[in-house]
């Protein structure tokens, strides 16, 4: 995108004020998010596309219809998975970026996202939630409800998967740090190794405090900028939600490595 | 010779370039298979098996007239296939052998996705030609060799940039007859305009955002729009529009880029696409960036093509009565010019309603 775009769109949207922010008590990365079909209560998938477009990080587009009313609903979600919160916070504003309207504002409500926008009438919904940009839209000809919508796509992201209920559930083999410790501002390669019993795709969410697990290139890594105990707890999830967890814990301490 | 054989055209489909064509004699390629041993060496042709009323007079002139017609839009336009010897080989299946056309009439009739039928036929030395086998071809006439994003090469299954023979169904079909670049980018701009409201409206309840054209270009899914399916649902937005018409028209050899105006800028009363109501887009009195399928550098200089919306036509663009004016190859223009620019925005939002031709690209398919 255009330099001189991308600046007028974070004037536009204040992106100072709210670049960063977290609204969850902690860090939450998410890895390989896949849809199902079923994330949606009342909505089925028509279509679930995965895009690698260049200049735009990976993105799931699907198309929602109603499960039970024949209605001419549709709804248009499309996920952006970034490498970090940070970068998740710049896709936001390219994003924001692809709006005509002049009048798409900042939504006050802390229950969407760690920052949301949307278009007046709530026909859009554009929100970031740790490293993941959700667009959550009106797409038929009647009219959808999309803060609802976006609401329980967002309740879905950040909740801790159950792991009881489900009989064929991932095993993790392998969730590993680096031994000793780690010093402030600096970063460990995380090592996760998972597996589904039937053989199926599994994404995995990275609930971390108080760092955050990035990816950088084609690896993990956990960074934290303050000095104490360090806690990482991963999901790995199947197609079923099926989930297996597994913690570990570090210590950072003060000082140059 | 071979059982006799007739498939139907879209399971036959061929594309020509005109420009590219044009002077050239066309060939194509044929493999036969005997099935009588005792056939050693044959002459084969094709002819054309629709061929215009004999009749004399008002009714017969009359007739021949419509004929023509017909055949220009949907009929045969590659003539026929020349007689030549074929001689078999042992095995009985010959190689793929090479067949000059004549009467080839794709160059007169211009843009076009048409059905060819013909009627093959055998002959021994001295004999009366029998028929043997129907064959029928879909043909697309484009005007020049696709531009990108559409590519010619690789030749796989995985180069999804080819040019789509379901995109060349609709491209030729609404750019018909037409001989030249801005007719054909003109027709493509009218039609996807005429989309509206029916098949797709502007974007209104979600603040004008893209819907098929984010990052890459859903060809799929406005493909199943058009069929009367799901699609990506009914809305779509300028950047969507800029991309149907400049994918649309480049199939057919045009050369047009999708590029942004702006940023933030006040709008004089336009008809969105799918609206009945004149009004500065849904109301919000200014665009933060508008996108066009545009010529050349995408400059104030170049002409755009603008499916997204009717700007007013007459003399004074700021107020009522409206004239509507779809911008088809209008030239984009500065302040004061009384093209495109002073349609699209207010006197005070011209400045603003630059062109960002660094932004100018094709997207690419899915």
């Amino acid at each position: 995108m255009a330099t001189e775009m991308l600046d007028e769109l974070k004037r536009r949207y204040a992106y100072e004020a709210w670049q960063g922010t977290n609204r969850l008590p902690e860090n939450l990365f998410i890895q390989g998010l896949f849809l199902t079909g079923d994330e949606l209560p009342g909505w089925r998938a028509h279509r679930i596309q995965d895009v690698l477009a260049a200049g735009w990080p990976r993105m799931i587009q699907s198309i929602w219809v109603p499960t039970q009313s024949a209605s001419d609903a549709l709804c248009d979600l499309v996920v952006f998975e970034c490498g970090s919160r940070a970068e998740a916070h710049g896709v936001l504003v390219r994003v924001l970026g692809e709006f005509q309207s002049p009048r798409v504002r900042a939504r006050s409500e802390a229950s969407i996202g760690d920052v949301a926008f949307g278009a007046q009438g709530d026909g859009a919904i554009a929100f970031a939630r740790a490293n993941l940009v959700v667009l959550a839209r009106d797409a038929g000809r009647a009219k959808a409800p999309i803060a609802e919508i976006a609401e329980a796509f967002d309740g879905d992201v950040v909740r801790k998967p159950t792991l009881e209920g489900v009989t064929v559930v991932p095993e993790i083999r392998r969730f590993e740090l680096p031994a000793g410790e780690i010093h402030v501002g600096g970063r460990v390669v995380l090592e996760v190794e998972a597996a589904d019993p039937l053989g199926r795709p599994l994404w995995h969410k990275f609930f971390s405090s108080p760092g955050q697990v990035r990816q950088e290139d084609d690896r993990l890594v956990y960074e934290t900028e303050s000095a104490g105990p360090q806690e990482i707890t991963v999901y790995a999830i199947n197609g079923n939600r099926g989930a297996a967890s597994q913690q570990a814990q570090l210590t950072a301490v003060q000082g140059v490595k | 010779m071979a059982a006799r054989l007739s498939i139907n055209p879209e399971d036959s489909p061929v594309a020509y370039a005109l420009a590219e064509t044009k002077g050239n004699t066309i060939t194509i390629q044929a493999q036969f298979r005997r099935l009588d041993p005792r056939l050693r060496a044959v002459e084969i042709r094709a002819v054309d098996p629709i061929v215009p009323s004999g009749n004399s007079g008002c009714l017969g002139w009359l007739w021949r007239l419509i004929f023509a017609i017909l055949r220009l839009l949907f009929g045969n336009v590659l003539g026929e296939v020349k007689a030549r010897r074929v001689v078999f080989p042992a095995s009985g299946l010959t190689s793929l052998e090479t067949f000059q056309l004549r009467r080839v009439r794709l160059w007169r009739a211009g843009v076009g996705v048409r059905a060819t039928t013909w009627r093959w036929q055998y002959r021994r030395r001295k004999h009366p030609w029998t028929d043997f086998a129907t064959s029928e071809h879909r043909i697309y006439s484009v005007l020049e060799t696709p531009k990108a994003p559409w590519q010619q090469t690789p030749h796989a299954a995985s180069n999804t940039q080819l040019p789509w023979s379901d995109v060349l169904d609709y491209a030729c079909r609404w750019a018909v007859l037409t001989k030249n670049r801005d007719d054909a980018a003109a027709r493509v701009t009218r039609e996807v305009y005429n989309l509206g409201p029916g098949t797709v409206v502007y974007d209104c309840p979600g603040g004008g955002s893209t819907r098929y054209a984010l990052g890459q270009f859903n060809c799929t899914a406005f493909l199943e729009r058009l069929r009367g399916g799901i699609g990506n649902g009914v809305y779509v937005n300028c950047t969507d529009c800029a991309t149907f018409v400049s994918t649309f028209a480049n199939i057919l050899g045009c050369d047009l880029w999708q590029s942004r105006m702006g940023w933030g800028f006040d709008l004089n009363s336009i008809l969105a696409i799918g609206s009945s109501t004149w009004q500065t887009a849904c109301g919000w009195g200014g665009f933060s960036y508008h996108e066009v399928a545009w010529k050349g550098a995408c400059n104030a200089n170049e002409e755009v093509y603008d499916a997204c919306l009717l700007v007013d036509g007459d003399a004074d663009p700021t107020a009522a009565p409206h004239t509507p004016l779809l911008p088809v190859n209008l030239r984009f223009g500065n302040p004061g010019d009384g093209v495109y620019r002073d349609r699209l925005a207010t006197p005070a939002g011209r400045p603003a309603c630059a062109p960002q031709p660094t932004t100018r690209q094709r997207r690419t398919m899915n």
